[in-house]
């Protein structure tokens, strides 16, 4: 039997970035496909090649067995694909049954049909298992019910190939069985579906076969009942260990720095408690969507209140804090590095200065000179390739503009340094240069907390590591792990607590 | 209790002021005073009517007065000067508010310049456009059109009823037309609307539209009813159609409220505090400090309802 | 890239196409002026040009720190005229012209703290806020003057403030001082760093430890100062205080002398002296329409025109 929808050799470049290499992707009616990579691995480009979002620089996309080219999302919705993204589009004022004919409502005399439209949301939702009022706001449902509302809405087109981005990140366990059961139906109509997710256990619950990518191209298919978690890992994540480790497995750590007990901001974070010592690197392992970085926003009370306990290390040892005296005494590379981490319009020197201003400027002005100073020295220092510290940051490469993120926390003299994916989407040497770098504040005493998705790299600099599961703190292991006792805390069974 | 006094906070109030000025002065609430209220609400019902449909996208119409002004000086000009019937003319304004609206609709769609700006921008030029046309005269409707402007059914000023079919014909559009729920839609989440491939530039240009047509329909009612146009037409009365819009509880970030009790209810308190102070002689002017606190009191407590959680950080 | 240069760069720098729309009117504005009225180069002339600018320039300046931390505040000149009565009927009541002149700086002041506060710490729409505002500075002012005018005031104020050191107009000194002073808080201070941080992109701000909420609500205080020093300045020229210097169409010309000198409302981008030039700008074209015959509303066409004109290009660079 041919597959119902073949990509093949599928190439797309955003600028110079390879987003998807050399993609290939297969589904068959009545099947689930998962689709699984790291971060950046170009499964949503190769997503938004298939919805019609972007235009593929090369490649086939086929339809039973037909070539088929989309000019954009229309072209793709009529060719019966449908997308249920993990971003909800759903409209929180209006009704379920609105939201789920938004752009399609039945009418009669031109006014909208309310009758036949409920009777038609209340079919597709029964379809789903979901007992929800399609005549209340979708504002009083559950994340779990508003998600069975969108892809309530992605089954009314009747799509023959139907697209889940991360659909469970934010789900109950309930919801979640729910919504594989609702999968399941839709299998058995024939359906064929293409289900992404970083959370491997439920892969293997749901999928048939398995679609791994690696750095935008397809590595591996595999059936998933001729395969297992550790193999599809080792897959997601190439070889590892090729670089050895910069530094030393015996490090004595310093007192602790921070101490988290019981954070809870929920969905986002359930329950996080962690101690974070001077002088080590904790490396957060976890995979994404796994809540890294929430829990490290969380407790720098980023995103709105969350509950718990923060102590900090003042003068006399421990005393409790609030997020606001977090955020004052850290330096916090995002991994949002041109959104939240950077002025892209501004200089390279007036992004150094700005956490800094307090110490720079005298009498309330800034003191040019001694900005100019401080840019010059850390551009020398951390080898920045710059033109001159005038240099506007947005036109600086990605490692040269991390480079000046960690520049403008290093003049702050943190005593904690929180790097969110510091090296993503740097080359080789620009990694190694950031690594490096994390690795020597430590040796000076910075208590550092390392998220990465590439195993390879905590591997590399992490003391300690702080296991995250499902939105948990799930435990910590010491620096000697191997790679298989990580990938393994990946996918143990999460200790609910009572 | 806090959320049950800031959700109906200005039925209350609305229902004190007609207690307080009905214990100052008893003729406040004759049933001539009472018609009064509603006939000199017309203007105002209408222009907001077509804004209301703006604020559910998310976005402003601050042109509205100016339109109403331009489309009616056209009308006035063609009467005064060209002899035209007052129909004709009235039918020439409502074109001349679709044309104005159309190209706020462009500005902001095509041109995608902020709404605010764009429209405070046609604002300006607009009344400009409309003092040369009158060369900033004060021109004299005829009798006819006076006449149609108080021709009263009864104890019912027809106008009232036209401005409460238009305000309910605006309801009904926004809440059982595809169309409408689009707007709502748009309101919600714009990004979320063009993901799932609503028509958003379409209906946001339509509902400038008929913003520009209800803003011109508006300055010909106001018009009719004093019986001449003067340079003060429809000044002020894109502010004061957003007040009436956000006092009535129609949420300035996109997507929440009814269109005819908002716009009703709104209204109703604007004008029930001026003529209010009018009956009990206070100083006229003392109206337009009061109408601005209210406009403050009501975001605040819009912002209050919306984001109180955000409010301890 | 060009060699180093210890200049700081306070936002991005123009593009070709807009810095040449700009000059060609310009230098066409010019040109128009010397064919229609040779005098109009006099130095009288211009001085007293820059005279009737002064109220604008000052406004202008506070709308560009507004909406360089990436607000707006439509009610300056509302403000201005409430501040202007309010200082007056101190003054004409106690005949203390210092007395009146604080008055007229702490309304301002007062009203732009509270724009500030509603929308810094309340989170409302800058927009709306200061519509609201600007109906009720202009009720108030109406109501405690009965709509009249104000020209009461002690006869030591018009001669402080109509006197000509040096030949220079007091109003001009005013304005370029206040020029200068605004130019070095935003250019050369720790808040003025802040600002264009904030309004450039508010959340990199925060992570960057810029008080957000606080710099928001010291901009929208400043501007409101300033809107208190601009009514010191009208007060003094025109010989009374009104309700009415303060209409509508004043905070147009404020918004496009914004605009032409370069500020953009998408806020992190302008220069203060940029601004004032737009005041001078349009002023100035003001003049010239009317040397031309122009009509007066035309001319409000033009200037409608010229804002969505300006801001649709400002859009498409922020996009691309």
């Amino acid at each position: 039997m041919t597959p119902l929808l073949t990509m093949e050799g599928l190439r797309k470049a955003y600028g110079t970035v390879q987003a998807v290499s050399d993609g290939h992707l297969t589904a068959r009616s009545g099947e689930v496909m998962a689709l699984l990579g790291a971060n950046g691995a170009g499964k949503s480009t190769m997503m938004n090649l298939l919805g019609g979002l972007v235009r593929p620089d090369a490649g086939q996309i086929s339809i039973a067995g037909e070539a088929v080219s989309f000019a954009g999302p229309t072209d793709a919705i009529r060719a019966g694909i449908a997308f249920v993204q993990q971003e909800l589009s759903v409209f929180a004022s209006m009704t379920v049954a609105e939201n789920i004919f938004a752009g399609d409502f039945p009418t009669r005399g031109g006014r909208i049909d309310r009758v036949a439209m409920q009777d038609r949301a209340r079919v597709l939702l029964a379809q789903l298992g979901a007992r929800i009022d399609v005549g209340g706001p979708v504002e009083r449902l559950s994340t779990g019910e508003r998600q069975m509302v969108e892809i309530a809405r992605a089954l009314r087109r009747k799509p023959r190939i139907l697209i889940f981005d991360e659909p469970t990140s934010s789900l109950s366990a309930p919801e979640k069985a729910r919504l594989h059961a609702a999968i399941r139906d839709l299998k058995a109509q024939g359906v064929a579906i293409i289900y992404i997710s970083h959370f491997i256990s439920e892969v293997f619950d749901i999928a048939d076969r398995i679609t791994v990518m690696r750095n935008g191209a397809t590595v591996a298919e595999r059936q998933a009942s001729q395969t297992d978690q550790p193999e599809v890992v080792r897959l997601m994540l190439g070889d590892i260990g090729a670089a050895g480790r910069i530094v030393a497995d015996d490090v004595t750590p310093g007192p602790v720095a921070l101490q988290v007990v019981g954070l809870t901001a929920p969905p986002r974070i359930r329950e996080a408690s962690f101690e974070l010592h001077l002088g080590e690197i904790l490396g957060v392992w976890g995979l994404l969507g796994s809540g890294r970085t929430e829990l490290v926003r969380g407790v720098l009370g980023l995103d709105g209140p969350v509950a718990g306990r923060i102590a900090l290390r003042g003068q006399g040892g421990l005393a409790p804090a609030s997020p606001r005296d977090l955020r004052a005494a850290t330096a916090f590379v995002t991994e949002d590095r041109r959104g939240e981490g950077l002025l892209l319009p501004f200089s390279v020197s007036d992004n150094i200065a700005l956490p800094n201003l307090d110490t720079l400027s005298r009498g309330g002005v800034v003191q040019r000179v001694r900005v100019r100073d401080l840019a010059l020295d850390l551009i020398g220092k951390l080898s920045i390739k710059v033109s001159g510290p005038a240099q506007r940051a947005g036109t600086l490469s990605g490692g040269n503009q991390q480079k000046v993120v960690l520049a403008k926390w290093l003049a702050s003299t943190p005593t904690i340094l929180i790097l969110d994916e510091p090296t993503r989407g740097l080359d080789l040497a620009a990694k190694d240069d950031i690594l490096r770098l994390a690795v020597d504040l430590a040796a000076k005493g910075v208590a550092v907390l390392l998220i990465s998705s590439e195993l390879e790299e905590l591997m590399r600099v992490s003391h300690r590591y702080l296991i995250v599961r499902e939105r948990r703190v799930a435990g910590t292991l010491p620096g000697t792990a191997t790679e298989a006792d990580l990938i393994a805390a990946l996918s143990a069974p999460v200790a609910v607590p009572a | 209790m806090m959320r049950t006094v800031l959700n109906n906070g200005f039925p209350i109030l609305l229902a004190a002021l007609v207690v307080l000025f009905g214990v100052l002065s008893p003729s406040f609430l004759s049933l001539a005073n009472i018609m009064g209220i509603l006939h000199a609400m017309v203007p105002i019902v209408v222009v907001a009517s077509g804004m209301a449909l703006v604020v559910m996208l998310g976005k402003l119409d601050i042109s509205v007065g100016a339109i109403g002004f331009a489309g009616m000086s056209m009308a006035a000009v063609l009467i005064d000067g060209q002899g035209w019937s007052p129909l004709a003319a009235s039918g020439v304004a409502l074109l001349v508010g679709a044309a104005l609206g159309a190209l706020n609709g462009f500005v902001v769609v095509v041109l995608r310049v902020n709404p605010l700006i764009a429209t405070l921008g046609t604002m300006i030029a607009f009344r400009g456009l409309a003092l040369q046309i009158t060369d900033s005269r004060v021109v004299v409707l005829p009798d006819a059109m006076r006449n149609f402007g108080n021709w009263t059914l009864g104890p019912v000023f027809f106008d009232v009823i036209l401005a409460g079919a238009v305000l309910t014909i605006v309801h009904l559009i926004h809440r059982e037309t595809p169309f409408g729920r689009t707007v709502t839609a748009i309101g919600n989440d714009e990004a979320a609307a063009r993901r799932i491939g609503l028509p958003v530039g379409r209906t946001v240009f339509v509902c400038f539209v008929a913003s520009g047509i209800l803003g011109a329909l508006g300055g010909i009612l106001g018009a009719a009813q004093v019986g001449a146009v003067t340079t003060f037409l429809g000044k002020g009365m894109e502010f004061t159609a957003v007040a009436v819009v956000v006092v009535g509880g129609i949420s300035l970030f996109g997507g929440r409220g009814s269109v005819f009790w908002g716009v009703l209810l709104g209204a109703l308190t604007f004008e029930i505090i001026r003529a209010g102070l009018n009956h009990v002689g206070a100083n006229p002017y003392f109206y337009q400090l009061i109408g601005g606190g209210i406009i403050f009191v009501a975001m605040y407590a819009a912002a209050l309802k919306a984001q109180g959680s955000r409010l301890s950080d | 890239m060009t060699s180093p240069a210890p200049e700081r760069v306070t936002g991005p720098a123009l593009p070709g196409a807009q810095v040449l729309i700009r000059v060609a009117v310009f230098v066409g504005v010019l040109v128009g002026i010397w064919l229609l009225s040779p005098v109009f180069f006099r130095p009288s002339n211009l001085m007293n040009v820059l005279v009737q600018a002064s109220m604008l320039g000052i406004l202008a300046l506070g709308m560009t720190v507004v909406m360089v931390g990436g607000g707006i505040d439509l009610s300056l000149p509302a403000n201005m005229a409430l501040s202007g009565i309010l200082g007056s009927m101190v003054m004409a009541a106690t005949g203390s012209v210092g007395l009146g002149c604080g008055v007229m700086l702490a309304t301002g002041t007062c009203i732009g703290a509270l724009n500030g506060a509603a929308v810094a710490y309340l989170r409302m729409i800058p927009f709306v806020v200061t519509l609201a505002m600007m109906t009720m500075a202009g009720g108030m002012s109406v109501w405690v003057t009965n709509s009249t005018s104000i020209s009461t005031q002690p006869e030591p104020f018009f001669t402080l403030f109509l006197s000509r050191p040096f030949g220079v107009p007091v109003a001009v000194l005013i304005l370029l001082v206040a020029g200068g002073v605004v130019q070095a808080v935003l250019g050369l201070t720790r808040f003025g760093w802040q600002v264009y941080a904030v309004g450039t992109n508010p959340a990199a701000a925060r992570i960057s430890r810029v008080p957000v909420a606080r710099v928001l609500f010291q901009t929208y205080a400043l501007a409101g100062f300033l809107a208190g020093l601009a009514a010191i300045v009208v007060t003094a020229r025109l010989g009374s205080a009104s309700a009415n210097v303060g209409n509508d169409s004043v905070i147009l010309d404020v918004v496009t002398a914004c605009v032409i000198g370069g500020v953009s409302i998408y806020g992190g981008v302008g220069r203060p002296l940029a601004a004032l030039a737009g005041a001078v700008f349009v002023l100035v074209l003001g003049n010239v329409l009317n040397l031309m015959g122009v009509s007066f509303f035309i001319g409000l066409m033009l200037k409608g025109a010229i804002i969505i004109g300006l801001v649709a290009l400002d859009g498409a660079r922020g996009r691309a």
